[in-house]
């Protein structure tokens, strides 16, 4: 069901591609644009990078201080939480910029809205055989 | 719903049921002054949570529902799940609600229990 999913999602609007761990994630679009919800417990707004290059949209979120701070002095029952690391890319259409999108974190999940835009498409230019 | 044998390793000090491990990542770790008990739930608020002592157990109660949000939305992509569950720990005696912190911080819900004083580690003189 995922794949099916992905792969309306690559001939409608954008490929992803993703590392590291897969923290849940919703991706969905209403008339203003596509809002992405990607599941980050834990992770400081410094921890997370969004850039945009090349039409793809990259979200990097490492964890800075987990590993100096969790030492020796806990001994651990459980440990069920993993994610450290979070990297995932978003191919956009060409016509979206920076200004476009709006970046958010509350209460661990980093919400980004990608908004419509009316912007003109440029024709394409015909070149001519000389 | 799944039922797991992880808390067989806390014999010692808790005693857990009914833990559906993916819906909720958590890590249970102690030091010399404290339990602790990490559980994520990204994008839970404040009033979602309950954490009551109830007869010795510690018992945690999240219900973030989200539902009304979805139908006017056109999803490419759902992996996110509405949490809802009940999490069950026994605690050793002598704990009391004094003992317990609760802090709900970048959705993770962090819960702290100091050891009662009969646990605290003591040093032995030599004599």
């Amino acid at each position: 069901m995922r794949y099916l999913t992905r792969r309306n999602l690559w001939d409608d609007v954008f490929d992803s591609f993703f590392f590291g761990a897969d923290s849940r994630t919703d991706i969905y679009e209403d008339e203003k644009g596509i809002t992405f919800e990607i599941e980050v417990p834990g992770f400081k707004k410094e921890d997370i990078n969004v850039e945009l290059r090349d039409h793809i949209l990259t979200v990097n979120a490492v964890k800075k201080e987990e590993s100096e701070q969790k030492n020796d002095a806990y001994h651990y029952y459980v440990k069920g939480r993993k994610n450290v690391e979070i990297r995932r890319s978003y191919r956009l259409k060409n016509d979206v910029t920076e200004e476009d999108i709006k970046v958010k974190l509350e209460d661990g999940v980093l919400k980004i809205n990608v908004l419509k835009n009316n912007r003109e498409i440029p024709a394409p230019k015909q070149i001519l055989i000389e | 719903m799944r039922f797991e044998s992880t808390f067989d390793l806390l014999n010692k000090f808790f005693d857990g049921c009914c833990i559906e491990k993916d819906v909720a990542k958590t890590d249970i770790y102690e030091d010399d002054q404290a339990f602790y008990i990490d559980i994520e739930v990204p994008g839970v608020k404040k009033e979602a949570v309950n954490v009551k002592l109830d007869n010795g157990h510690l018992v945690i109660d999240v219900k973030a529902d989200n539902e009304e949000a979805e139908n006017e939305y056109r999803y490419y992509e759902k992996g996110r799940v509405n949490l809802i569950f009940t999490r069950k720990y026994k605690l050793p005696n002598g704990i009391d609600e004094g003992n317990i912190k609760v802090k709900l911080e970048d959705g993770v819900l962090a819960i702290s229990i100091s050891k009662p004083e009969k646990m605290l580690p003591k040093t032995i003189l030599i004599e």
